[in-house]
């Protein structure tokens, strides 16, 4: 408890500095919060390259607009929708529909467990909803990350992403059901996925 | 109950009442669609939930700096390139505006245009006419005649460098 009234008041410190263009405290925010933005530019492109300029690129969005930031707004929500608005315009522009399962491996977990095959599994698992999620649209994505990943509520979603609370409600309701379709395919032997999709082209 | 209502049970982030967990259990006997749905998303809800956070590479803050001072260097040229085109444009205009007087009027221009066109026309005419002159005459010309001429074309330097070698090399004895 004291140490997260600590937190915010060092964040509320730098913040004031960083407002007055201080470089080297907003390099303090960027420290405290690369993992959040980085996380969900990874978990939004599904590419460490690709997130890593994106978070950067969202950083350096938010020292430059820093002035136009309300201090009334919790300042990692206002970093997270820049980040994630950033992504959704990537995707547009590059219209990345899939992602290249090889180049989502390499990807460094923070919390490593003792033992190969157990961080071994846990990549795997990792990979396999890394997967699962560029089956979605960059919005509903988002949507799953700020609620899966940064626990955000429906209103908070609907704030960072300019979207009514009922929008965001059908856009995660289609993503849920989405997402299980999806593990449930991911789940079947090999080759049952292709037999189901001949026999209904069949049909 | 209608099948969207099932729907929207498996999918809710709330809990269901022990009525509404008991009309979906028997809806699903009957609807094996419904109950892959379920399993499906019973077993990855969790997965989700635990899912880690993922973390950049080490050194992310020092290659943001290094990006932001990139940035504003970029910028700066940017703004050096802006301001020189402004006061390049001013200095010409200023220029411009105080040599104008001095300047010929357009009416000038063009004639002193038509008239540079006019001689250049009547040079390549010249040109033209001494070529055809030229070609008429030579064609008419028997061989010994035009063996005769180029002999003497040819002769005329080399008697020149023979009187040059003999006269102006030999110290100039030539009275």
């Amino acid at each position: 408890m004291r140490q997260n009234e600590e937190h915010q008041q060092l964040e509320h410190k730098w913040l004031g500095e960083a407002l007055a263009g201080n470089i080297a405290a907003f390099s303090n925010l960027v420290d405290l919060y690369q993992r959040p933005v980085y996380n969900l530019c990874f978990r939004m492109l599904g590419n460490p390259q690709e997130a890593e300029d994106a978070a950067q690129e969202a950083f350096l969005r938010a020292f430059k607009a820093i002035k136009r930031y309300d201090p009334q707004r919790k300042f990692a929500s206002w970093l997270l929708s820049i980040a994630a608005n950033y992504c959704i315009d990537q995707h547009r522009k590059r219209r990345v529909a899939q992602v290249d399962i090889e180049a989502v491996a390499p990807v460094d977990l923070v919390e490593r467990r003792p033992g190969v095959e157990t961080e071994l599994l846990a990549r795997e698992a990792s990979d396999d909803i890394q997967t699962l999620l560029t089956s979605l649209s960059p919005v509903d994505r988002a949507a799953v990350v700020l609620h899966y990943w940064h626990e955000y509520s429906y209103e908070e979603i609907a704030t960072e992403l300019e979207l009514t609370e009922s929008a965001v409600k059908s856009r995660l309701h289609r993503a849920r059901r989405s997402l299980a379709d999806a593990w449930h395919e991911q789940r079947l032997p090999s080759g049952t996925v292709e037999r189901r999709q001949h026999e209904a082209a069949a049909v | 109950m209608k099948p969207q209502q099932f729907d929207d049970m498996i999918f809710s982030d709330e809990k269901l009442s022990e009525e509404e967990k008991r009309a979906l259990e028997a809806h699903m006997k009957t609807n094996p669609e419904l109950l892959r749905l379920y399993k499906s998303w019973g077993n990855l809800k969790p997965r989700l939930a635990e899912s880690e956070m993922l973390a950049p590479r080490p050194g992310f803050t020092r290659r943001w700096q290094t990006r932001w001072a990139h940035e504003q260097a970029q910028a700066t040229r940017r703004r050096a390139i802006l301001a020189a085109s402004l006061f390049g444009g001013l200095a010409l205009l200023i220029l411009a505006i105080y040599i104008q007087p001095s300047l010929p009027s357009l009416d000038e221009t063009k004639n002193i245009f038509v008239s540079f066109l006019n001689q250049v026309a009547a040079w390549l005419a010249l040109l033209r006419i001494s070529t055809d002159v030229a070609n008429s005459l030579l064609g008419k010309l028997p061989g010994p005649a035009w063996a005769a001429l180029s002999a003497a074309i040819l002769g005329l330097p080399l008697a020149w460098l023979a009187l040059y070698r003999e006269f102006a090399l030999n110290k100039g004895t030539i009275l």
